[in-house]
């Protein structure tokens, strides 16, 4: 066989972030640049994508010392048994707190434009039994599954595209008249939605030709920002700044505005497509939790952990009471979460660095 | 393993399904246009008048009509499923009407406002202001091309879009524009027509204009047929247009008609002394239909003649449509975004409003042309 | 759209004498793709697939009868 079973290809782990990251952020990221950033929103997108750019350097600058080690591992080797894990503990909650998130806010979306009388617990069985489903089945089978769903994506980005008789450029003139400081209040918002690829961490020894993990991966960050900043113009020349920030979820209002000559509603048929992307962050979050778990108890036992770990999940997508705590939630995993991560990043890179350790200085020995 | 999935599958397609939630069109009251009207005995109310195909064998009539008093249009809704015996449906909604005195009273906004909320309407329906009329006597009348009224509506406002004579403005559009600094809504107008009576008209309607909106959604001009292509040329809305004009030539006035290929306007924006001057440069490629001129065209100098006396027919009545919109402080041509765009510190939505009434206008038209017509001499 | 997700995850975890059930599409190999959605005719057919003809990737020229053809 030409690749091992066990690997994921170029094109597979691009898929994986791609499908990671794009996720519910992007309903919502109209909105939320526009308060901070007015007009230059999308320059805050962009300053957002570069700022994931340099951390997903700062996670391959500390994967590249453990080629084959996972997080758990690498925490462990690094930090001692105990510490280790208290540092694997977090990030596997963080992973499922994400999972959560994503799903609470597609789930949402749906209750509030399309199916508003279905009880939220129906949505989030249905997701996490899939979610589950595919996290089962290994890490292969879930790259496998998020090509075919990036595929799917290009289809629902023509769509996408079908409110542009709209399209009004004035509104997005003059550019950077916000200033920096806005700019820059708008990208710490805009965090939250390029959350993701930190599975990267987990991921790594799964992948095939790490040689050029990191060209992979910034490549799909360029391309998420492209994609995300490009949503944000087209929905400040459709809606125009002002009525982007009188809406609740701006996307949604602009898709509206669409037209195709066998649907009369863009948006739902966006929603139906975008089912296949929560499902896809969902999972890799999922997988990235529970494989870590797995990797804690020895690499063993992962599919009872995938099992198991749902009511977390399940939990944290139901907790929010209101639509203002959800985002409350997605404002504290933004920040938080991202800190978290970062934090933990930064701490093994130091830790590893002071104490000497290389996976790849022991093979040489 | 494998018999719980297939358990667990069999168990989601008939519980998750939603078999018993189907909606039949046969069951349905699909709104396809309303009308909304100001109640004389009470101001708060307002009178939703509603026309839908009944799409059944047994009913008496093609369509049925309804009238309804509410306080609020979700109220409305609810008063008309009330009468029903079918689930009315309002995602298919194409036109939505206003009399005119709901426009100028404030009526046209609050309701305008309502829609944006209510999750199913579509933001792509029609808006219309009808004059001379009440907008239940547009919603119920029999129009001759078509039985069913809103299929009527929709197509008299789409093959005109179509063909340059009214601007596609859509509930999004009024949505965007009144909220957006530096631009107010537009709205067509139309007309019943008919032989008969003033009262008894219910043959059709024709589109008499625009209707200029101010920030707060309140009617405060009109501009008629013609007074629309100019607007339309300002906006950038050349799509298809023809237009029809006199023209001073020679000391006589000239009947014109003319397409208009394709129309660019430059905006530049000035501060002096804190007053707003714009300048405004228009060039136009023109496609003369035919003038009333006998002469033979293709004689050196004729075709500048007929782009002078254009320019100067554009240039004084694209004014005068400017100088009619700074009466009314509504600011629909947009002027207030370039202003916004080249002075972002000293444009404020509130103030604009004043402004727009005392900021000095020019416009400078240059005018090409094609050719004149196919006959060498037009009036032989 | 969930069951349809939770089908094609089935699918994507099927193999068949190690090949994954859902080559060429997912792992992506677009130079397959002759042999997927329609059948290519076999003259224009210059390799092998990827996965399970590895070193030996180029078919041999002139190979192909006529069709009919009976000598």
């Amino acid at each position: 066989m030409a690749a091992n079973k066990f690997e994921l290809t170029d094109y597979q782990w691009f898929a994986v972030i791609v499908c990671a990251v794009l996720g519910a952020g992007i309903t919502i990221l109209p909105r939320t640049v526009a308060i901070s950033a007015g007009r230059d929103g999308w320059l805050s997108i962009i300053l957002a994508g570069a700022g994931a750019c340099l951390f997903a350097l700062l996670l391959w600058l500390l994967c590249r010392k453990f080629p084959t080690k996972t997080l758990p591992e690498i925490s462990v080797a690094v930090l001692g048994r105990l510490l280790g894990t208290a540092v694997s503990v977090l990030y596997i909650l963080y992973a499922f707190v994400l999972a959560g998130a994503i799903m609470r806010v597609f789930v949402e979306i749906i209750d509030t434009w399309v199916l508003i009388w279905t009880p939220d617990y129906v949505f989030y069985l249905l997701l996490l039994g899939v979610t589950v489903y595919v996290a089962r089945m290994g890490a292969t089978t879930l790259a496998r599954l998020m090509e075919i769903i990036t595929l799917l994506t290009v289809v629902v980005f023509l769509i996408w595209l079908t409110p542009l008789g709209e399209f009004n450029s004035l509104h997005l003139l003059p550019v950077g008249a916000e200033g920096v400081v806005a700019i820059a209040e708008g990208a710490l918002e805009a965090f939250f939605s390029f959350l993701g690829f930190e599975a990267l961490l987990v991921f790594y020894p799964l992948i095939a030709n790490q040689q050029k993990v990191l060209k992979v991966t910034l490549i799909a960050l360029v391309f998420i920002t492209l994609l995300y900043a490009g949503n944000v113009i087209l929905t400040f020349g459709v809606l125009g700044v002002e009525h982007t920030m009188l809406q609740k979820w701006p996307v949604i209002s602009y898709l509206r505005v669409g037209s195709l000559p066998f649907a009369r509603r863009v948006d739902t048929v966006v929603l139906f497509f975008w089912t296949a992307q929560i499902m896809g962050g969902a999972a890799v979050q999922y997988f990235a939790g529970t494989y870590s778990l797995a990797v804690l108890t020895g690499r063993r036992f992962h599919d009872i952990w995938t099992l198991v770990c749902w009511p977390a999940v399940f939990l944290v997508a139901a907790a929010p009471q209101s639509l203002g705590q959800v985002f409350k939630v997605v404002d504290l995993v933004g920040r938080w979460g991202g800190a978290l991560v970062l934090g933990i990043v930064l701490l093994l890179l130091a830790v590893a660095q002071v104490r000497g350790l290389d996976e790849r200085g022991e093979s040489a020995k | 393993m494998k018999k719980v999935l297939l358990l667990v599958l069999c168990l989601s397609l008939v519980l998750v399904g939603g078999c018993w939630d189907v909606l039949v069109v046969e069951e349905l009251a699909l709104a396809f246009a309303i009308g909304i009207d100001h109640d004389v005995n009470n101001p708060r109310r307002f009178i939703l008048s509603m026309t839908n195909p009944t799409f059944s064998e047994t009913s008496q009539s093609d369509t049925r009509k309804i009238l309804t008093e509410s306080y609020s249009l979700s109220n409305a809704f609810f008063n008309l499923q009330r009468q029903r015996e079918r689930i009315l449906v309002l995602g298919q909604i194409t036109s939505i009407v206003f009399s005119e005195e709901a426009a100028r009273s404030g009526l046209l906004h609050n309701i305008m406002r309502q829609v944006d909320q209510q999750r199913d309407m579509n933001p792509n329906v029609h808006l219309l202001i009808v004059r001379g009329h009440k907008a239940q006597d547009v919603i119920f009348m029999k129009p001759e091309e078509n039985a069913r009224v809103a299929v009527y509506l929709d197509k008299v406002m789409n093959t005109n879009f179509t063909a340059g004579e009214a601007p596609r403005i859509s509930a999004s559009r009024y949505w965007v524009s009144y909220s957006t600094a530096g631009i107010d809504p537009v709205i067509p107008v139309i007309e019943l027509t008919g032989p008969g009576e003033e009262e008894k008209k219910t043959d059709g309607v024709i589109i008499t204009g625009l209707a200029a909106l101010d920030y707060t959604g309140r009617m405060q001009g009109f501009l008629n047929d013609k007074q629309t292509y100019y607007f339309m040329l300002l906006t950038g809305q050349n799509h298809r247009s023809r237009m029809t004009t006199r023209l001073d030539i020679d000391g006589q006035v000239r009947d014109t008609s003319f397409y208009v290929k394709d129309v660019s306007l430059k905006v530049k924006p000035a501060l002096e002394n804190g007053r707003p001057r714009l300048a405004l440069k228009m060039a136009l490629e023109v496609d003369v239909i035919n003038i009333e001129w006998d002469v033979d065209v293709e004689q050196e100098g004729v075709d500048e003649i007929i782009e002078t006396a254009l320019a100067r027919d554009f240039q004084g009545n694209a004014l005068e449509v400017i100088r009619l919109t700074q009466d009314w402080g509504t600011d629909i041509v947009g002027l207030g975004q370039h202003m916004r765009i080249k002075y972002p510190r000293w444009f404020k939505d509130e103030r604009w409003r004043q402004e727009y009434r005392n900021a000095h206008i020019t416009l400078e038209v240059k005018v090409k042309v094609r050719r004149v017509g196919t006959l060498i001499r037009p009036q032989y | 759209m969930i069951a349809w997700l939770a089908i094609l995850a089935h699918l994507c975890n099927l193999q068949s004498f190690g090949v994954p059930y859902m080559s060429p599409l997912a792992p992506l190999r677009v130079s397959d793709f002759g042999d997927y959605i329609y059948r290519k005719s076999m003259r224009w057919m210059r390799s092998r697939p990827g996965l399970t003809a590895e070193k030996n990737i180029v078919r041999q020229r002139g190979v192909e009868e006529k069709r009919h053809g009976r000598q």
